[in-house]
């Protein structure tokens, strides 16, 4: 089992979700984060005073898919997260030893 | 009573009515209760009230200076419920006060924008890149971000409805930038016919490729066809609202594609790009398409070149050398569409435009007139009121169609750009120019604020007093009086050289 977590710009989130579904992929967790990578955040002015927006608001995404599936999730997320600017984000992957299911208490298979 | 301060309109364990009104009333709401409803109904939780209380008073001063505090704080509650998680809402707004300016701002000003942002949260968050805010996109850009997701799209009813969503957040960003005063009038009316013919581009691609797969159709079938823009369209000077003039062209009724015949199958692939365009879905529509200046304004969908020579030879009146004269190619194959306007051309400049042309544009106006007349609406329609864009653009065009033959500069379709080449030439003078192209720019931008209201079709100043004082403050007026004498003023400058210009055939 793997754990992909996907930071993606927000507006991107449902063309993401969209194409996940198309891989029969139903569960995940989103969850508004922020943070900056090599986009480190942008400079504003307000009223005159010059400050920086330093963590920008992104999306992360997590899902726990099967060793088989992992290419394919991850060429699906790049592909529609993408937009060709800085700040697309990340796509990282973690191996898993194990999951249960909380309701039966039954080792999980994903 | 003891002294209260701003945060406690969320902090407090108890405020009585006086005390909201007192704290809320300087900020200038009109029912300082229900504001207080929703500031209430914004934050539900302690953790999202503390970080709210923290940016409340920078929230209560934006709302304060949009064009309607009451419906901004509205919306204000309604956006931050369908957000994902309210506390990095606001604490992003919190870090970054410049954005909590745009979002409530533009809460106060556009319903039509308001409804865009709550239906996808997350578009304020692309919307405050500074790539995004504070520039222009290219053509280029957007042609490039639509091919990119429809390449993984692969359902053409899904390929539609993402151009329906590509739209709604291009225009949020046209708009804000727009009634932020970040765009001009001039590259509003740009971007928005730049996004215009993207779509439509699109919107062929996706069903060119439908109809090419389920005929078998060969490739070169993308080099025999083009779509016309025709006039605001053409003139690349769309409003927010603007129906899309079309006409679609082939290149000869003689050829054929697989099974099917050019005639077959130009009429079944306009159907579908009109439907296309044209249908309601969940994800809302991409354009009205109005095919009303082909030939006979009904009939066929498509015409080959052919065709519309034909129709031309037998009946182009001066309303259709007026029409023409604002064609320009927006998808398809652009050889084809240069055919088009070098025959276009003959059809435009090739009689003179004598005084029967002139009694033409005369009677035109007279039956706008009545309408307008009857619906008591001849002082307050932007559009087709007296003075009004339908004036300045009667006076650019009769002017242009009448001396094109033997100028070239004049064939020009973007109205501003026109007045200014009669100016270079002459035909008008340097008074005329300067009331006429201030006037277009001041009630186009009226324009804009009106459909920016609602995603609606008006061109009226609204009846209601208070809801002209909104409409105004977005203009950047702050009494009502100013703006009607500003308009009045505007109104009757251009009357005067339409009247002296058209009515009395001085042309």
């Amino acid at each position: 089992m793997k754990l992909i977590k996907a930071i993606i710009r927000p507006n991107k989130l449902e063309e993401v979700k969209d194409a996940l579904t198309k891989l029969s992929i139903a569960g995940m967790t989103v969850t508004e984060v922020r943070g900056h990578g090599r986009q480190k955040g942008h400079k504003a002015v307000y009223r005159g005073t010059e400050y920086n927006v330093t963590l920008l608001p992104k999306i992360m995404i997590e899902l726990v898919i099967q060793d088989a599936a992992a290419e394919d999730v991850i060429k699906t997320i790049i592909e529609s997260a993408r937009t060709g600017e800085i700040g697309d984000g990340r796509v990282f992957v973690i191996p898993i030893e194990d999951g249960y299911n909380i309701r039966t208490g039954e080792r999980d298979v994903v | 009573m003891t002294p209260v301060g701003i945060k406690d309109l969320l902090l407090a364990t108890r405020l009585d009515r006086d005390q909201v009104t007192q704290l809320l009333t300087p900020y200038g709401f009109k029912d300082p209760v229900k504001a207080d409803a929703n500031l209430q109904a914004v934050a539900h939780d302690p953790s999202e009230r503390r970080v709210l209380a923290d940016t409340l008073e920078e929230l209560l001063v934006c709302t304060s200076q949009s064009a309607d505090p009451d419906q901004a704080l509205n919306y204000f509650e309604r956006f931050a419920r369908a957000s994902i998680h309210k506390t990095r809402l606001f604490s992003y707004l919190k870090d970054s006060p410049q954005t909590m300016d745009v979002l409530v701002k533009t809460l106060g000003a556009s319903p039509y924008m308001a409804e865009i942002l709550i239906r996808d949260p997350h578009h304020f968050y692309w919307l405050t890149e500074p790539h995004i805010l504070y520039r222009s996109r290219k053509k280029r850009e957007i042609e490039r971000e639509l091919a990119q997701t429809l390449r993984i799209i692969h359902d053409e009813q899904k390929q539609l409805d993402y151009l329906r969503f590509f739209k709604r957040r291009q225009m949020l960003q046209i708009g804000v930038r727009d009634l932020l005063r970040l765009s001009t009038v001039e590259e509003t009316l740009t971007a928005l016919s730049v996004l215009a013919e993207a779509l439509i581009t699109a919107a062929y691609w996706i069903c060119a490729s439908a109809l090419r797969k389920e005929y078998e159709i060969p490739k070169s079938v993308f080099t025999r066809f083009t779509i016309l823009g025709m006039g605001k369209l053409g003139g690349s000077e769309l409003n927010f609202s603007s129906d899309v003039d079309l006409l679609y062209v082939y290149a000869s009724d003689s050829e054929s594609f697989g099974e099917l015949s050019a005639v077959d199958y130009f009429r079944r692939l306009c159907r579908k790009i009109t439907a296309g365009l044209n249908e309601l879905t969940g994800e809302g529509y991409v354009y009205r398409v109005d095919l009303r200046l082909r030939p006979e304004g009904a009939g066929d969908i498509a015409y080959s070149l052919d065709g519309f020579k034909r129709y031309y030879q037998t009946r182009v009146g001066t309303w259709e050398r007026l029409a023409l004269l604002k064609a320009r190619p927006v998808a398809g194959n652009r050889a084809l569409g240069r055919d088009f306007l070098e025959m276009a051309r003959e059809f435009i400049y090739g009689k003179p435009f004598d005084l029967k042309a002139v009694e033409d544009i005369r009677s035109m106006k007279r039956r706008i007139d009545l309408i307008l007349a009857a619906r008591e609406q001849t002082a307050r329609n932007v559009k087709l009121g007296t003075g009004g864009i339908r004036e300045i653009e009667l006076i650019a065009q009769s002017l242009q169609v009448g001396n094109g033959a033997q100028i070239p500069r004049l064939h020009e379709r973007n109205t501003l750009k026109a007045l200014r080449a009669l100016h270079d030439e002459s035909l008008l003078t340097s008074e005329e120019h300067g009331i006429l192209a201030g006037a277009y720019v001041f009630l186009r931008d009226v324009e804009n604020k009106l459909q920016m209201a609602n995603d609606a079709q008006t061109h009226s100043l609204p009846r209601e007093q208070e809801e002209l004082a909104v409409c105004i403050r977005t203009l950047g007026y702050i009494d009502v009086e100013t703006f009607l004498r500003d308009y009045r003023n505007h109104t009757s400058l251009v009357n005067r050289i339409f009247e002296r210009r058209v009515s009395q055939q001085l042309l």
